[in-house]
């Protein structure tokens, strides 16, 4: 376990330093609170009298100097984005995460009708990482995937997609009621980049719009469940990237004014390997299940109410290895007040309806808050989570500060009350972290 | 079950100022047009309606490709010039005015920079109905997904920056004109334009919903468009002045490519320039809808047929 793998004496210097980001960061989160609309200042133009209120046909000397803005010419890379990124967690003991990211985005479209979208992520991990502590060699090492590689073809009223790609279904954030085609990174830190927490799979995909109506599916050749990748698994010889074959399905989502509402169907393996005892041996398995799944969104005035329902069969329970059909529900808000705090919130609910051995029903409710202060540069957000099976409270205050418009500072702050370690996650939330991550992108 | 798939904290309130400013920023581009001499209107209110009016008829269907720049500025001499390095955002929109007296509006905004927010699309159709909530789509491309966006009625808005610019959607709204009292204050000549100076004081519904306590402008009496725009805040001290640069005729109507937005509170400036514009385009319906914030070769092809048409 990485909790085990972890130094023994504690590191008064990262203690110092802990507690340093941490009052960095309330200061920021205060600061931005306090002071994000005090729009008062010194008035330079204070007495001009070209302003004055009895001189309105005064003629204008005061002239703006022009911004240098002419509007540049088209070139071929024009396309490309390349982002640095560097990010520390640390805890009250020791470093947790540490590592870099090395990210080249290009897109264009080659000819009319067509397009092209490539997007690489290069990952290293530093000796201090916890990816790292949990292998064998403690070995600083560095892994590369794609995570767009596909070509768009569109004629008529359809679009269809081949390669490299991801497919998000559902309306609820942060939920896994319906969002169940594109696997779960987790070997991703689960905090900054919403880019990378997916595994993109080699998928055929086809989308049609027709007035109020659009049409999806898609075929998976080979389903991807390595969802730990380059961690090893605690269970020494134990294979979690498993031999899987081929997944499809579609979805008819119909839209109204101020709605819409969305019929999903799918024949799919599980994302994740079960964890199998069977004759005091450990083994690995999935399921290929059939999936059925409803999710809708509907506005109104300021108010998003989401809702995802899905309903799983054949899921393959971890020691057990029991079959059971299993139903989540999730119900979800968004709500943005007048003054632009916005608020949002869900509750996730699953139950597992055979078996003997079937888990307690898992209930997990999620509340956030977020807003943008000094002309949207500084975005704060806070995030509580709690789940009453396994108990866990989890809360992130988040930073994320614009220095300008390549340069990007986020600061987290998490507090997490676990009743019991998830042994089958490689990244556990640690009780009390610091984060900080510093990016640019051009 | 892993529960901590759902901690990750999600900011969307920025996202929300955004949807209700995307609209906004592209009637920034369109602020001013007219192509007759309107000498013979007599009232403030008159001159106000007919300004608004013409404002509406004009952009049955645009294409325009933006540059807005803000930054704090400072006095250099007689200029103001940026203290800082300006942020920047570039943006291709199309937007096209429907419904009657063209009061409805669909618009569809590509962000091209910078390069942390390129390929955020966002769809948003207003309608002058109060009763009808606006509709509003963004695409977010970390997630490849288009989400729907809660966006309210016109009615319950509050003025929102604009892209964290000095622009509010206050400061681009058509069609209120009701909610205003009017008065021409001073009349004359104004620099080298011949121009009516009208006082506008919000009328207690507008209120409520206002920064500002009065507003005054300097219309052009030949092209009935504001050359200037100056606001104050409650306490009635200058808060924002507004000005209009590099007004073109294109098609017959007149056009300020350059609007500058100077926050005396704040000390900062916001600038949009239009670099790029086209008329009056002939518009692929399925062009303002969801397809084209996730069909992206459908969007390209599109697109491309636009940037030809650039007058």
């Amino acid at each position: 376990m990485l909790q085990h793998l972890r130094r023994e004496k504690p590191l008064t210097g990262y203690n110092r330093l802990f507690v340093c980001l941490c009052a960095l960061l309330l200061a920021l989160s205060l600061s931005g609170i306090i002071h994000a609309e005090d729009n008062t200042g010194q008035n330079l133009l204070a007495g001009d009298d070209l302003l004055a209120d009895d001189d309105l046909l005064a003629s204008d000397d005061f002239e703006f100097q022009e911004l240098s803005q002419e509007a540049p010419e088209s070139h071929w890379y024009d396309g490309l984005k390349t982002s640095l990124s560097v990010n520390y967690t640390l805890t009250p003991d020791d470093i947790y995460l540490q590592r870099g990211e090395a990210r080249l985005e290009y897109d264009f479209a080659p000819q009319e009708g067509w397009f092209f979208r490539a997007d690489g992520l290069y990952r290293y991990f530093f000796t201090e990482d916890a990816l790292v502590e949990g292998r064998d060699d403690r070995q600083s090492y560095g892994v590369y995937k794609w995570q767009d590689l596909w070509l768009q073809y569109s004629a008529g009223a359809c679009a269809h997609k081949a390669g490299r790609q991801k497919l998000i279904w559902g309306e609820v954030e942060g939920t896994f009621a319906v969002d169940v085609i594109s696997p779960f990174d987790y070997t991703e830190q689960l905090l900054t980049d919403y880019a990378n927490l997916r595994l993109a799979q080699d998928m055929l995909f086809s989308e049609c719009y027709f007035d109020g109506l659009q049409t999806q599916v898609f075929f998976v050749p080979e389903a991807k469940t390595d969802v730990l990748q380059h961690h090893p698994s605690q269970f020494s010889g134990v294979n979690v990237n498993l031999d899987t074959g081929s997944e499809y399905g579609g979805r008819l989502k119909l839209l109204w004014e101020g709605g819409d509402i969305s019929l999903m169907l799918a024949r799919l393996y599980q994302n994740q390997p079960a964890v199998i005892l069977e004759n005091f041996q450990l083994r690995t398995a999935v399921s290929r299940y059939e999936f059925v799944g409803l999710s809708s969104s509907i506005a109104v005035s300021r108010l998003l109410l989401k809702m995802d329902i899905g309903y799983k069969t054949d899921q393959l329970l971890q020691v057990s290895g029991d079959r059971s059909d299993r139903l989540d529900a999730a119900i979800g808000f968004e709500y943005t007040t007048t003054d632009n705090h916005s608020l949002n919130g869900g509750v996730w609910t699953t139950r597992y309806l055979d078996g003997d051995s079937k888990p307690d029903p898992t209930n997990i409710l999620t509340l956030g808050w977020s807003k943008t202060y000094f002309n949207d540069d500084l975005a704060m957000s806070l995030l509580g989570n709690w789940v009453d099976e396994p108990r866990l409270f989890s809360t992130t205050l988040l930073a994320e500060y614009q220095l300008n418009d390549f340069w990007n500072v986020s600061c987290a702050l998490g507090y997490a009350d676990n009743e019991e370690e998830q042994p089958f996650l490689p990244l556990a939330q640690q009780d009390k972290s610091v984060t900080l991550a510093v990016k640019v992108e051009f | 079950m892993d529960s901590s798939v759902s901690q990750t904290p999600c900011n969307s309130s920025s996202l929300f100022n955004t949807r209700r400013a995307w609209v906004g920023l592209v009637c920034i581009a369109l602020l001013c047009w007219s192509w007759h001499s309107y000498g013979e209107l007599s009232s403030a209110r008159e001159i106000m309606e007919k300004a608004d009016e013409l404002q509406r008829q004009v952009a049955t269907s645009t294409f325009t490709k933006s540059r807005l720049s803000s930054c704090k500025f400072g006095k250099k001499g007689k200029k103001v010039v940026c203290t800082e390095t300006p942020r920047l955002k570039v943006m291709e929109s199309v937007s096209l005015q429907t419904g009657d007296n063209y009061k409805d509006s669909k618009n569809v905004s590509i962000l091209l920079e910078p390069a942390s927010e390129r390929g955020i699309g966002m769809l948003t159709y207003s309608y002058d109905d109060d009763t009808r909530d606006t509709e509003s789509w963004l695409y977010l491309s970390a997630l490849g997904k288009v989400k729907r966006m809660a966006s309210g009625t016109g009615e319950d808005r509050e003025p929102v920056a604009i892209f964290g610019s000095e622009f509010t959607t206050e400061d681009m709204e058509t069609g209120k004109t009701d909610e205003y009292e009017y008065q021409i204050v001073q009349e004359g000549k104004w620099g080298n334009r011949q121009v009516w100076v009208i006082d506008a004081r919000p009328k207690p519904q507008r209120l409520k919903k206002t920064d500002y306590s009065k507003l005054l402008f300097w219309i052009d009496k030949q092209w009935l468009i504001p050359l200037k725009v100056q606001t104050y805040d409650k306490r009635e001290d200058l808060f924002k002045r507004i000005t209009f640069k590099d007004i073109v005729q294109i098609n017959g109507l007149w056009l300020a490519r350059d609007a500058t937005v100077f926050n005396m509170k704040s000390q900062r400036l916001s600038n949009m320039k239009t670099t790029e514009i086209a008329m009056g385009v002939e518009v692929d319906p399925e062009f303002l809808t969801q397809r084209t914030l996730s069909d992206f070769a459908f969007r390209e092809k599109e697109l491309a047929r636009l940037r030809t048409l650039i007058q």
